[in-house]
């Protein structure tokens, strides 16, 4: 009787999804082949999505924020104490490295250093979406090409590193973080100053660490060295923080050392970021 | 035509929930229930093969626009999701919710389990055991947790809109 009533429905299934699989392989191909066509078809799209995607956004973190605030007054009762025992020694600290420092200017001075260390302009954001497919650590910000972001930009929060600029709509842009499993920077080791690569690895993040690799074998590289963004890299700025190596060990091959890195960043918890509006191409240029 | 509007907000809702909400829900494992896998699930099983793979193909493109990366591969998954939960729509009763339960937990498995066949093991992660026992089965058992409570609604809407008839087989018989 169905059939009668509605004839052109009368397809077999699994021609329609032969004919649809085929289509999904066209737009595959054709989005790989004419990115920028397609980019920008999903730009004018997903402009339509952010704004309510802000407001969902403004209306979970309440519900989140109002369960967290009970939970949170026995922790932070505790958290006092730690932190003034903590601030009574970041200050003899404080008090002992600013000695060191005058000593270090004097020092400067004498051998007429130029000042290596760049403080770089930057932009606060807010993550308004996450994408949750489980492998992957992307996600959204509130801030677009018309608030000056561009693709590649770097972003940080914490102090440390947090990811590139991949996409960047009128008043969104899109971030790839350092743990995405696709992500690889090229980074440095504080004191031996050997050359390795950070990649971001889903198995050991459930663990809260990534991975670091290509340590040259003669590395003196120890746990809890700092490891830094390299001048090397292509995209991301020298001389940020990305984390400290932990359980450094050799590699099958005999050639390198590979081992786990602690970010500085907590990326559970991360809410608001930095944009660095400075590329890595420009500073080039301008050098 | 109101049940094509009906699936247009459902699916744009499961979007922006998922990946606005439901992260607060994740209990620091990244693992979050997949509410668009919902959606297909109860498509599919309400309304059988073609239909389904129809939501589920708009579904992942949806997906595909918001996350970045190739359109089509999420609109692939899903609609393979859509196809296969179609199989079920013979067995489809009201106020059923064991089937579909199993139906969302198999599908959240395969949906995962392609994107680790098609975006990591392409990139040489061949661990598998760590992905299944990780990644894998947590999303799955926690989608179909979920899955209890927002099938009843999707069937309640269902409903209310289509009014569907079947034949009384108790009657037949007799």
């Amino acid at each position: 009787m169905k059939e009668r009533k509605k004839p052109k429905y009368d397809m077999e299934p699994r021609y329609v999804l032969l004919i649809m699989t085929m289509v999904c392989i066209f737009l595959i191909f054709f989005s790989y082949r004419f990115s920028d066509l397609f980019g920008s078809i999903r730009t004018r799209l997903n402009s339509m999505i952010i704004p309510m995607q802000k407001g969902i956004t403004t209306i979970g973190n309440g519900i989140n924020n109002t369960i967290d605030r009970f939970e949170e007054v026995d922790k932070l009762q505790k958290e006092i104490v730690e932190l003034k025992a903590e601030n009574e020694r970041i200050t003899r600290e404080k008090e002992r490295m600013e000695q060191s420092l005058y000593e270090l200017e004097r020092y400067k001075q004498l051998f007429g250093l130029a000042d290596n260390y760049k403080t770089y302009p930057t932009v606060g954001a807010n993550i308004i979406a996450k994408d949750t497919s489980g492998y992957f650590a992307r996600f959204t910000l509130d801030k677009g090409y018309k608030d000056g972001i561009a693709v590649d930009m770097n972003v940080l929060a914490d102090s440390g590193l947090v990811g590139i600029i991949t996409e960047v709509g009128p008043h969104y842009s899109v971030v790839r973080s350092i743990i995405d499993d696709n992500n690889y920077v090229s980074a440095i080791v504080t004191k031996t100053e050997d050359n390795c690569i950070v990649c971001g690895n889903l198995e050991l993040l459930s663990i809260g660490y990534i991975e670091i690799r290509d340590l040259s074998i003669n590395t003196e590289a120890r746990n809890n060295y700092k490891v830094y963004t390299s001048p090397l890299s292509d995209k991301y700025l020298p001389d940020i923080l990305i984390g400290y190596i932990s359980n450094i060990q050799n590699e099958n091959d005999g050639l390198t050392k590979t081992g786990f890195l602690t970010p500085v960043v907590d990326f559970e918890h991360l809410t608001t970021v930095l944009i660095v509006t400075q590329l890595k191409v420009d500073m080039r240029e301008a050098e | 035509m109101v049940i094509v509007l009906v699936y247009a907000v459902e699916i744009l809702l499961a979007i922006l929930l998922k990946s606005s909400v439901f992260i607060h829900f994740s209990f620091g494992t990244g693992i979050v229930p997949d509410l668009l896998v919902m959606v297909v699930v109860a498509a599919a099983y309400q309304m059988g093969k073609t239909k389904g793979m129809i939501v589920g193909f708009f579904a992942g493109l949806m997906l595909d626009i918001t996350t970045g990366g190739l359109l089509g591969v999420y609109a692939l998954f899903y609609m393979f999701i859509g196809y296969l939960n179609g199989f079920m729509a013979n067995f489809y009763v009201q106020n059923d919710i064991l089937l579909p339960v199993v139906m969302a937990a198999g599908s959240e498995f395969i949906f995962m389990f392609l994107c680790y066949v098609f975006k990591l093991l392409t990139k040489g992660r061949l661990n598998i055991g760590s992905y299944v026992l990780h990644q894998m089965i947590p999303a799955a058992l926690y989608t179909a947790v979920v899955f209890i409570i927002v099938y009843r609604l999707f069937d309640l809407i269902y409903w209310k809109i289509t009014k569907p008839v079947f034949t009384d087989y108790s009657k037949v018989e007799s």
